[in-house]
């Protein structure tokens, strides 16, 4: 099975994946692959297709302010929030510019999102899409300062994330216990490093874990403007962590991916992966998981994510780490659709159905998928 | 990138300053570390300078005593992992930075600023308050008229550091007087110098133009 789970999977295409990898766009072998194991592929490719159906969320920080205020003054200002599944998270349903340019002074400030899943992009592609569609902003709040340059955003009151990224922190069962040290082992922007911060509410502590220097900077920022105290930052590469020693409680794996899950705010990223870089990931993604389970204590959870829809990157890893770890066992989640069981030629673990997937024309969040998995205590 | 404890001098440097801005019996309750930032050290190869960096065991040609340096203080919520394992680990932050000594002075970050906005509700502590036209030139760095400025701390001194609120009373940048009492609510005038503010990070990061208008080093953290 090992041997299986090592190679992205390459579906032959027929008519039907060409037309529709020339109508939006996309690189064929991914239409091919999306035909064979999205729910409703082509009601998915046409939703990522129309930009006005792009869904933004905010989730408040609790650690400076709660949910019933950051709305009161979020509605004075115009935003319009709606609730969600989680009470900490709101859709914002007219975001504003997000792309926003404010001039100060006389010099131009191009503010963009420090967000999870390179919702950064988000403010780039909202920005063009607005440009070319100035008529319609009318209505959405062109006028609208963007959320990412409130005065509130500023003071940490709340971060730009999606739903699907706040699920994944839902599901690591962090009910503001003092004593748990969490591992989270990919953590710029920080998104999700700061919502343990406040599920912990700043007790505990987190190990968050960045390799790429250029991404510690917005880690740091983020960390400091949500107010959070109790989390040590470490510029190593996560797959060593089991060398330093450490044992956690929980543990977050949002494992970097090849974002087929976020198309619809960086539409370059149709064209811009192949299959090389699926293997590339798959292959890392598999390291990581081994290194975060290695590190976690009995009975300890730890929940793997990313935002692609690919198996090889979802219930492969998943599978792999079953494989070689006979003390992983998955747990059922709250949200979302079931994981696959069996892709192509490949039967996974009967209980694979307990991962979760997420699909913008089902969910209205980014694609996605959650695991939780839990190390059996001897 | 080594964190430590207090020394004696830096705890004595650090509680008359929390008592100064009203905050003195949290003190305690907070748990602090130091790293140490080299400003400008020639290393002892000779070749090569440390400017702005952490020596981690450096060795420099200087006495210790003439090496400029300043201290990085932080607070963290009682993570219970002793020195041995931090510098084992070299982690880059643990917690939440709010300020530095330097020349054993105590300069307060923005984050002591939020302590000092929760803690001190008597709001006996140097501060301006601003009106919302100015507060959204203000958080991206703009310096503040006396126009602006809607109440004050009564005795307020000149060249004093002071916390920049909005009308909700909310920290959104640290300052420094140019004038003492109502003569920093004067018209057409720049009465307070803004030195750190909550927009910063966008200025440095996000536009390059920002460095035209960064005007502390140690603003965003």
């Amino acid at each position: 099975m090992d041997d299986i789970l090592d190679c992205p999977v390459l579906l032959t295409g027929n008519e039907h994946s060409r037309f529709l990898s020339k109508r939006f766009g996309y690189k064929e072998w991914m239409i091919s692959r999306f035909l064979n194991f999205i729910p409703y592929p082509e009601k998915m490719l046409e939703y990522i297709h129309d930009s006005k159906n792009l869904h933004y969320y905010i989730r408040v920080n609790t650690l400076k302010t709660n949910p019933q205020e950051l709305k009161r003054r979020l509605d004075e200002k115009g935003y319009h929030l709606n609730e969600t599944i989680l009470k900490e998270v709101f859709e914002i349903k007219n975001p504003g510019f997000m792309g926003i340019q404010n001039k100060v002074d006389g010099i131009r400030i191009d503010h963009q999102n420090n967000d999870d899943n390179n919702d950064n992009k988000v403010a780039v592609t909202a920005q063009r899409d607005s440009d070319l569609q100035s008529s319609k902003d009318n209505d959405t709040g062109s006028k609208q300062p963007s959320i990412g340059s409130t005065i509130e955003y500023l003071k940490g009151y709340y971060y730009i994330q999606d739903l699907s990224s706040c699920i994944a922190v839902e599901e690591l069962e962090i009910h503001d216990r003092s004593d748990l040290v969490v591992l989270d082992m990919a953590a710029a922007p920080g998104g999700k490093t700061t919502h343990i911060a406040q599920k912990l509410n700043n007790r505990g502590a987190i190990f968050a874990c960045e390799l790429n220097s250029n991404r510690l900077a917005s880690l740091l920022f983020n960390l400091s403007r949500c107010f959070v105290q109790n989390t040590i930052v470490l510029n190593i590469k996560a797959e060593e962590i089991d060398q330093l020693g450490l044992h956690f409680d929980r543990v977050l794996l949002d494992a970097p991916c090849t974002c087929e899950g976020i198309i619809m705010k960086d539409t370059s990223r149709k064209k811009s992966r192949n299959l090389v870089d699926l293997g590339t990931c798959s292959n890392r993604q598999k390291k990581l998981i081994m290194s975060g389970f290695d590190v976690l204590k009995p009975n300890g959870l730890l929940i793997y994510c990313t935002c692609s829809f690919a198996p090889e990157e979802n219930e492969m890893i998943i599978q792999y780490l079953l494989n070689n770890h006979k003390d992983a066992k998955l747990e059922p989640l709250n949200y979302g659709m079931n994981g696959l069981t069996r892709f192509s030629n490949y039967q996974f673990d009967e209980n694979m159905v307990f991962t979760k997937r997420f699909y913008p024309h089902i969910h209205s969040t980014n694609g996605f998928f959650i695991a939780k998995i839990r190390k059996i205590s001897n | 990138m080594t964190f430590r404890n207090l020394t004696n001098a830096e705890e004595t440097i650090l509680k008359r300053s929390f008592n100064n801005w009203g905050i003195f019996e949290i003190f305690k309750t907070l748990k602090i570390l130091i790293r140490t930032l080299v400003l400008d050290a020639v290393i002892s190869d000779q070749k090569h300078t440390l400017t702005l960096g952490y020596s981690n065991g450096t060795d420099f040609t200087e006495p210790e005593k003439t090496i400029k340096r300043t201290e990085e203080v932080f607070v963290h919520s009682n993570i219970k992992y002793g020195d041995t394992l931090l510098n084992k680990i070299h982690p880059v932050i643990v917690g939440l930075k709010i300020g530095t000594i330097k020349n054993k002075r105590f300069s307060p970050g923005l984050n002591f600023a939020e302590f000092v906005v929760k803690h001190n509700k008597n709001m006996d502590y140097p501060h301006v308050i601003i009106n919302t036209k100015a507060e959204s030139l203000i958080v991206f760095g703009r310096d503040i008229m006396g126009s602006s400025i809607l109440s004050y701390l009564k005795d307020i001194k000149e060249n004093q550091q002071v916390i920049i609120l909005n009308p909700n009373k909310e920290v959104i940048g640290l300052g420094k007087s140019r004038y003492s009492g109502s003569l920093i609510i004067q018209p057409n005038v720049i009465t307070i110098d803004t030195t750190q503010d909550i927009g910063t990070y966008y200025l440095k990061t996000e536009n390059r133009l920002s460095k035209s208008i960064d005007k502390n080093k140690d603003h965003s953290l």
